[in-house]
């Protein structure tokens, strides 16, 4: 029906509902708009768009484990990214890869002369990122006036030079660490060098436990032959105690004499064989020692340098389970999941075919 | 004015829509426990690990009883019975049972209860607890006309049905069985009605009508294929084999017996085993196969010395 072939009070009626309804749309609009705007101020805000962002770069061996938009610590903080990964021409001898990264406000102002870009390892899977160290000494690297950059520092010159927009930044000299995965390589290689020491020195202890062995069983011999000895000391003491009260009758008999001369060079023999097998003991312990000392102090290294690792697995593995429980609720894909897995449990029954025994 | 229409509708829609499930409450740590333990005691059924299965159950009653959940501990229960059954304890599962069913007593846990009574008649049975199943059908006959479940209901006519037939009451319990097959048609149920059909299957032969009990072990057979059920497969082929036998279609009833009395032997299933080779000795002498006969024979007596061994 055309609206002309309406009645005046329903025009007016349809007319005044148009114009809630236009009202409405109006209003939901700005409402959009508005929260757009929010979210995209927030979203500014968060991720730093409104802040001043100073081009640094490096130089380092190996691009491996870095890429663009990796982000750049200071001290913990997120204090920027890496904006370019270049090689660097073939003619050039120094260096082999191109760095520039940006740092935003206000940790920019940390970097001095004698602040560092330390690329330290990651994680387990060869990644790498760029720490740079707060400065202590020297001048730092951007000169500021009233909020506006007004210079860089220039090492060569020792004074500032203007700034613009065009420049590449300021050279921050690398401390380059290599990947997790090749010092890790370098620490399986220690073990595996010590190895051939382990097994030398449980040779060794096997053969000074035979040696020891040994011993025991000539000081048991030495012991049985020291019987009749000490059998014929009572007996001389005895008779010294007699009448006739000197040794002249009772000298010791010529095998006594032998067998005890005999016993005394195998027992010192015996005892500087030990003393030679205790040296090439203690000498190939104390190598043994030496290198687990390097082992440990290796994985001490490594420890160290990826404290946060085994967090953040953690916190990786937390956040996904979670994301899936949010997708498993979620009005479009709850119906993709199956049902929930505690289910109640229920009786078990079935029919019975007859005859079963 | 429609255009506007058609946009509020759709941004009514889209924020309508786009609400997501808030997530649960957490459960409770001990009731998770208890459920995870009955869940993990269900596989276990499942997969017939009866020894480990039996452990689980337990767990789960004990830890059902500690929430004071009588429903839960009755479930376990039950399935703690069950599994003692297939381990051959019929006086203990009893026992059980009788537990169960005196914490579904509640009539809020009607079909649980008759859950319970139905397992009591199974074990009854297998026992040849007679008077107690007697005076159990008794008590339970009446009742039964007040089932809702068709399922439940099935189940209980399968029962009544092979009762009636193992007193010789053959007509009585034709009948049964076709109102229990009816009930679990009604319920959806393929394995009560793959039973009934073998049941019946079973009925016809005792009533020498081979013709008709070959056609119930075939339909059977058929359902339990679907089903993926083993042992009903075994049974059926078992069944059709020793139908043909009697119908002297030696052949065919050959390869039926030797192909079920494969799957027992599988099954390690001695005592269907053993019934299945006394058929097949019976065919294969019927059709002059001297040496095999002997040979079959020969496994029947290592079966028997074998189980007098585990005796």
């Amino acid at each position: 029906m055309a609206i002309q072939d309406l009645t005046p009070q329903l025009r007016t009626r349809l007319g005044r509902l148009e114009r809630l309804v236009g009202l409405f749309v109006m209003l939901a609009t700005l409402l959009l708009l508005f929260g757009l705007g929010y979210y995209v101020y927030q979203t500014a805000q968060r991720k730093g768009w409104f802040l001043k962002k100073m081009p640094y770069y490096t130089f380092v061996r190996n691009a491996a484990g870095l890429k663009v938009g990796d982000k750049v610590k200071l001290m913990g903080f997120d204090a920027g990214e890496i904006i370019e990964i270049t090689a660097q021409p073939p003619d050039d001898v120094y260096f082999n890869v191109y760095v520039r990264f940006r740092v935003k406000e206000p940790y920019y102002g940390y970097l001095w002369e004698d602040s560092r870009a330390k690329v330290a390892a990651g994680d387990f899977l060869g990644n790498r990122y760029i720490e740079v160290t707060k400065g202590t000494n020297g001048s730092s690297t951007y000169r500021e006036e009233n909020g506006v950059i007004t210079g860089i520092w220039d090492d060569k010159t020792g004074t500032y030079q203007p700034f613009s927009k065009q420049n590449k930044g300021y050279w921050l000299h690398v401390v380059e660490s290599p990947a997790l995965g090749e010092r890790l390589e370098k620490v399986v290689s220690a073990v595996e060098a010590a190895l051939p020491d382990f097994l030398a020195l449980t040779n060794k202890l096997n053969n000074v436990l035979t040696r020891v062995g040994q011993i025991t069983q000539h000081a048991d011999e030495l012991l049985v032959n020291a019987q009749p000895i000490v059998t014929n000391f009572a007996l001389i003491t005895a008779n010294l105690s007699g009448p006739k009260g000197s040794l002249g009758e009772w000298l010791f008999p010529t095998n006594i004499n032998l067998q005890l001369q005999n016993t005394l060079v195998s027992a010192q023999a015996t005892l500087t064989s030990a003393e030679t097998n205790l040296n090439a003991l203690s000498g190939s312990f104390l190598a043994s020692l030496e290198n687990v000392a390097t082992m440990t102090s290796n994985l001490n290294a490594q420890v160290q340098a990826n404290g946060l690792v085994l967090t953040e697995i953690s916190e990786l593995i937390v956040h996904t389970d979670e994301m899936v429980q949010g997708l498993k609720r979620h009005w479009l894909l709850k119906s993709s999941f199956g049902a929930s897995t505690n289910a109640p449990a229920r009786s078990i029954l079935q029919p019975r075919l007859g005859g079963e025994k | 004015m429609r255009v506007h229409c058609g946009f509020v509708l759709v941004l009514s829609l889209m924020f309508a829509g786009c609400s997501s499930r808030k997530p649960p409450p957490p459960v409770p740590v001990a009731m998770n426990v208890a459920q995870r333990t009955a869940a993990q005691a269900t596989k276990l059924s499942e997969s017939q690990n009866w020894g480990a299965a039996a452990r689980e159950w337990q767990l789960a009653a004990d830890r059902y009883a500690a929430l004071n959940d009588r429903a839960g501990e009755a479930v376990a229960l039950h399935n703690l019975a069950q599994v003692r059954k297939e381990l051959g304890a019929l006086d203990e599962a009893h026992k059980i049972l009788e537990q169960a069913a005196k914490l579904n007593e509640d009539p809020a846990h009607a079909n649980e209860w008759w859950r319970n009574q139905i397992a009591l008649l199974q074990v009854e049975a297998l026992s040849k607890q007679t008077e107690a199943l007697k005076s159990r059908f008794e008590k339970l006959t009446p009742m039964a006309a007040r089932l809702a479940d068709s399922s439940l209901r099935g189940l209980f006519l399968n029962e009544l049905g092979l009762w009636q037939q193992s007193e010789g009451d053959l007509e009585k319990a034709s009948e049964t069985f076709r109102q229990a097959e009816q009930n679990f048609r009604a319920a959806r149920d393929e394995l009560g009605m793959a039973t009934v059909l073998a049941n019946q299957a079973r009925l016809a032969q005792q009533r020498q009508n081979y013709s008709e009990a070959i056609i119930a072990w075939r339909a059977a057979l058929t359902k339990f294929e679907k089903l993926g059920d083993v042992r009903g497969i075994a049974r059926a082929l078992a069944g059709e084999g020793r139908a043909r036998l009697s119908e002297k279609d030696l052949p065919a009833a050959e390869a039926l017996l030797r192909r079920a009395s494969r799957n027992y032997r599988t099954m390690r299933a001695k005592e269907e085993l053993e019934s299945t080779l006394n058929a097949l000795v019976e065919c294969l002498v019927a059709q002059d196969k001297k040496s095999e006969a002997e040979s079959v024979r020969a496994e029947l007596v290592a079966l028997q010395k074998s189980s007098s061994k585990v005796d």
